[in-house]
């Protein structure tokens, strides 16, 4: 959830960290002891202590005591690493993300790095400026790795992010530079644009923006830092007002003249608009609005556009309501939905003002709300009615901000965010039955499905790091996910034929095409399937229909070299022309960091392609190649065979060499 | 890409008074080791004496490029030839030779005996090799033993099962006391099975005869390390199974410990009976509830399950070294007594390993338990992941998949947790 805990605890007196402080220590005495050909059998006490303390606050300082003493100690010996003159910050990555063992060496070369900048320790073949510039270098590649990993590969792979994120942390706030602080500023106005609904990856972004910025070595100033400053005072107050505690804003706000007042709203509404981020004071100051300001203070603060204006005449009381009841200086970040909301006229959905009105006037069940006040992470949450409230609001906003966290909860995740964008009645109902009643129901072939009669997931440890609403729904909406599965084994095909219109609603299309055997596991007519995705999808093809609603559709989520990683849900949003004149696919992916290296240059965009923020892109024939189920309107097809042989054999011939590579591939034979 | 393999071989480390090696002390003993174990040659590479390791040829190269002492020999069998390589190490001025493995024992007591010019080296070498036999001299010194007899034939086994369960005044339809069978020759648990249907006797391949069949004893199995200098223990390490063929640890629990000075008395007698001058012996005991101790068996060597890393983790000697130290017939009583800590109090926690079998049939990868990687009482283990999928065989008490180990303050946490392990599959 939203709000953020970033203290940093002072962990001198932690008696794990001194425990497993002296067992490193003794690890590291016997790998030194112990003659060159025993030391390969001491080493993995030695990388189990290293991931250890990496793990825990204030680990990588305590290695980072020891880097002087790795090289003479032998660590490195008959290793890369053994020579840091040599080493590539280009290849650290694999390191970086690889198994437990090539991370645990990587870490403690790096903090040998870290200790040559810094002087600590000298090393004949690297000098401080070297060294220096290695780890700023691979810093840069990294920075992703700095946040939660919520990609397929970070998901699939082992539980080291923890350990990776620390040691980064350390060597960043170590070293810190100018252009770290380019590279943090850029990383988080690419995960802003997005306009996530969680922005904690942001603000902890941001935290070491603001420590690098209070360092003396930055050299001249440049935009990047003057963004990063801008950015940090979006997130604690863009004026001086607003940088004051939240009640102390309000009584200064009381005291200004009309006119400056409009000016500070203005400014609040021009920050938030420009970045994505809100403040506190924000959040206080708008809730006075509400009560007692007018509707012309209200467009300011919020931002809105013309729309927006007129959803706020045409919705007054509610939006006055929906301020009151869900947004605080703690949840003020919802702000920015609040105003995307109005800005598109989702209020003029009929079933949607009623549904709000309803869910100001809901107390969530005692347990609800009491797991939605612990997972916020407040020392002094708002009720569960406004955190529920102020999730509703960030869903509706946001709908592409919809993100499944660290669960394997990708049709859940891509559940909400469609009907958050097509069917918001329907998503207000579920929140209602979730919130109220403790339970939804689904029907499935004609069969209601309660999910309070059900206890099995696919989620086995519920990660919390999520929106409001999602962590309301989805353990509700993936037991029933899991029911719907479970009913249809042993039809011999792919479920999601009948699911995905059962789950998310009738205008999920009935044509379904995959090119999987469901038995045997082989890509089946591969060429068949691609000419009729663009029979379907592709404007050339399909007599230039377009997509009236997102469909869902089955991707092969890949490494960046290309390997199977496993099956991803995401929703096609629509297909258009890229600003460069190339036909891109638009689509929703429910990882929520479209930024994604897929292999064979496929790299999904989130920006600068024409996409709505929170959309991915991809030139359509590159979609195509990780492409392998979707649905389709048979009404509106065309011509599969008019789809050209070199277009279909292209695409055909990356999957042969990525994610189908070890795949039994079986063509269909025309006679 | 993943940037090399830290764990490979080293090949750039200078060796011959590289790190780690030691000046040798002419005056003391030049020491001869048979077998191959890394570990043993880098604790000599460390310790003051000569040595020179005797291994077969597959491991000349290794050597070679790592200016090991090395001089190749085959141990397949005792032959005729045997002689030669004890008259090689003569020649070479070696004092003393240490076998490292069941299969060098009766080598290194035809060597000694060469070396030493002490011919009944040998004798006694053999009676640690042949289970029957040592089975035989331990019940003539005195030493309690269970019921035992030699198996050349699956009707011995039958009969042996059948007579024991008789002794018990077993009633048809009572389910049988086990009986253990041993190969006569082999290390640990190779080769250890146990019976208790005579169905299951059918199942014991031909390749296993002659075999040493024992009676079950009920009780507390345990092992013992126990350094011999001059026929007189100067340091007895107690390791406490927590179960047989699959988990140690050292120092053993205040219960067992509380043995310690009966189990002092019982490997007393050992050295007497087998009339042990020097060396380390690795003896298994039973003790009863009411505190009887049965002894099981008795090797000549360094134990198996890495226990003398484990008395290292523990204690922080190296027993390699100390074993070098009781074979040397150089080194004095003072040396000796100096080395060793005081047994417990020395120790600086308790260090234990878990051998580890896939629980499935057919595993295809390795899937090391998080809650294990998590204990604070895990260290390392050495287990391998699996390329492709493989049909796990346990064939008698079969040999681990490789061990985990974990270090900790609490002895009965340790217990408790390496008999947990268990119940975990490390494959799936």
């Amino acid at each position: 959830m939203e709000y953020q805990r970033l203290q940093e605890p002072s962990h001198n007196d932690d008696p794990d960290l001194s425990r497993l402080g002296e067992n490193f220590e003794h690890a590291l005495e016997s790998v030194a002891r112990v003659t060159p050909i025993a030391k390969a059998g001491q080493l993995p006490r030695l990388f189990n202590a290293t991931l250890r303390l990496l793990r825990r606050p204030g680990g990588a300082a305590t290695l980072y005591a020891h880097a002087g003493r790795l090289d003479e100690a032998g660590v490195f010996e008959g290793s890369d690493w053994n020579h840091p003159e040599r080493l590539q910050p280009e290849l650290s990555r694999g390191s970086l993300t690889g198994a437990a063992d090539a991370l645990s060496v990587e870490a403690l070369s790096r903090l040998r790095m870290l200790a040559i900048a810094e002087g600590d320790y000298r090393h004949p073949l690297v000098s401080a400026e070297a060294a220096r510039h290695f780890l700023q270098r691979s810093l840069v590649l990294n920075l992703d790795l700095l946040l939660g990993d919520h990609s397929e590969a970070g998901r699939s792979g082992g539980g080291h992010h923890e350990a990776v994120q620390n040691l980064l942390s350390f060597e960043l706030d170590r070293l810190g530079g100018t252009n770290l602080v380019e590279a943090l500023v850029t990383e988080a106005d690419h995960i802003l644009e997005q306009r996530p609904i969680d922005v904690s990856g942001v603000r902890q972004l941001l935290e070491h923006i603001e420590r690098l910025l209070r360092r003396t070595d930055l050299s001249e100033e440049t935009a990047a830092l003057e963004r990063g400053r801008l950015l940090l005072d979006a997130s604690r107050g863009p004026t001086e007002l607003s940088s004051t505690s939240p009640e102390a804003s309000v009584a200064l706000f009381q005291e200004l003249p009309g006119a400056q007042q409009d000016g500070e709203l203005a400014a609040l509404g021009h920050s938030m608009n420009e970045t994505g981020l809100v403040c506190p004071a924000h959040g206080a100051i708008l809730r006075f609005l509400a009560e007692s300001g007018s509707d012309e203070q209200l467009v300011l603060a919020m931002g809105l556009d013309p729309v927006g204006a007129d959803s706020l005449d045409a919705f007054n009381a509610l939006v006055r309501a929906l301020i009151v009841e869900g947004v605080h200086p703690a949840t003020a970040q919802c702000i920015v939905a609040l105003s995307n909301l109005l800005d598109h006229g989702t209020l003029f959905f009929p079933p949607v003002p009623p549904a709000l009105w309803r869910l100001t006037r809901l107390d969530p069940l005692p347990e609800v709300a009491a797991h939605l006040r612990k997972e916020f992470g407040h020392e002094d949450p708002p009720s569960g009615r406004s955190l529920l409230l102020a999730g509703v609001i960030g869903v509706l906003g946001l709908p592409l901000g919809v993100s499944q966290g660290n669960n394997p909860t990708c049709q859940s995740a891509r559940a909400i965010s469609l009907w958050a964008q097509i069917d918001p009645g329907f998503l207000l109902e579920l929140v209602m039955w979730a919130a109220r009643d403790d339970e939804i129901d689904l029907h499935f072939e004609g069969d209601l499905i309660r999910s309070s009669e059900l206890s099995e997931g696919l989620i086995e440890d519920f990660h919390t790091e999520l929106d409001t609403v999602s962590l309301v729904l989805v353990p509700h909406l993936d037991k029933i996910y899991w029911e719907m599965g479970r009913r249809i084994v042993g039809r011999g095909e792919d479920g999601h034929r009948w699911i995905n219109p059962e789950f998310h609603g009738w205008w999920v299309h009935r044509g379904f095409a995959t090119t999987f055997d469901y038995a045997s596991g082989a890509v089946n007519d591969f060429s068949g399937f691609i000419r009729q995705f663009h029979a379907a999808y592709h404007p050339r093809y399909n007599g230039g229909a377009d997509l009236i609603y997102p469909q869902p559709a089955g991707i092969v989520a890949t490494d960046p070299f290309g390997n199977f990683i496993g099956l991803h849900a995401i929703a096609i949003q629509r297909v258009a022309l890229g600003p460069e004149g190339v036909m891109r696919v638009y689509f929703y992916n429910p990882n929520n960091e479209g930024r994604q290296d897929w292999g064979q240059g496929i790299v999904t965009s989130t920006r600068g392609h024409g996409e709505v923020p929170g959309e991915s892109s991809l030139p359509f024939e590159q979609f195509c190649a990780r492409l392998y189920v979707f649905h389709f309107n048979e009404r509106e097809l065309g011509d599969p065979d008019t789809v050209p042989e070199d277009t279909v054999d292209a695409i055909a011939g990356q999957v042969r060499t990525s994610w189908a590579a070890e795949k039994a591939w079986q063509e269909v034979v025309s006679s | 890409m993943v940037q090399q393999n830290p764990t490979a071989p080293s090949e750039t480390g200078a060796r011959g008074g590289g790190s780690g090696t030691r000046d040798k002390n002419p005056d003391k003993g030049y020491i001869a080791l048979l077998g191959w174990s890394l570990n043993a040659i880098d604790a000599m590479a460390r310790f003051d004496r000569r040595y020179v390791v005797v291994a077969p040829a597959w491991a000349a190269d290794y050597a070679r490029e790592h200016d090991i002492p090395f001089i190749q020999w085959d141990f397949e069998r005792l032959n005729e030839r045997s002689l030669e390589i004890a008259e090689t190490l003569k020649k070479e001025g070696v004092d003393v030779s240490i076998p490292l493995f069941e299969e060098t024992v009766e080598w290194a007591g035809a060597i000694n005996s060469v070396l030493m010019d002490q011919p009944r080296l040998h004798g006694q070498s053999v009676l640690f090799r042949d289970k029957a036999l040592m089975k035989r001299r331990a019940h003539l010194g005195g030493i309690r033993v269970g019921v035992f007899e030699e198996a050349h034939d699956r009707d011995d086994v039958y009969r042996f099962l059948r007579r024991v369960n008789q002794t018990l005044l077993k009633l048809d339809g009572d389910p049988n006391d086990p009986i253990h069978l041993k190969a006569f020759d082999q290390a640990g648990c190779l080769g250890h099975r146990v019976i208790r249907r005579p169905q299951e006797i059918d199942t014991i391949p031909d390749t296993d005869f002659p075999l040493l069949m024992e009676s079950h004893l009920d009780g507390w199995e345990f092992a013992v390390e126990a350094w011999i200098h001059d026929g007189e223990i100067k340091f007895l390490n107690i390791s406490e199974y927590v179960t047989l063929g699959y988990s140690v640890f050292v120092p053993a629990t205040p219960e067992l410990e509380s043995w310690r000075e009966a189990i002092t008395r019982e490997v007393e007698k050992l050295v007497k009976a087998f009339d042990i001058k020097f060396g380390l012996i690795h003896p298994e005991y039973f003790v009863t509830a009411d505190g009887t101790m049965y002894f099981g068996e008795v090797a000549y060597r360094p134990p198996g399950f890495k226990a003398f890393e484990l008395i290292e983790r523990a204690y922080g000697f190296n027993a390699y070294q100390a074993t070098a130290l009781v074979f040397d017939p150089k080194s004095t009583k003072e040396e000796v007594d100096a080395f060793f800590p005081e047994p417990v109090k020395g120790a600086k926690g308790h260090a234990g390993c878990f051998g580890v079998f896939p629980r499935r049939r057919v595993v295809s990868q390795l899937a090391f338990p998080e809650e294990t990687a998590e204990h604070p009482y895990f260290e390392s283990h050495e287990l391998y992941p699996l390329q492709e999928e493989v049909v796990a065989e346990r064939e008698a008490f079969g040999t681990h998949w490789g061990l985990v180990y974990f270090f900790g303050d609490d002895p009965h946490k340790m217990r408790d947790l390496l008999k947990h392990q268990e119940e975990l599959d490390f494959y799936i």
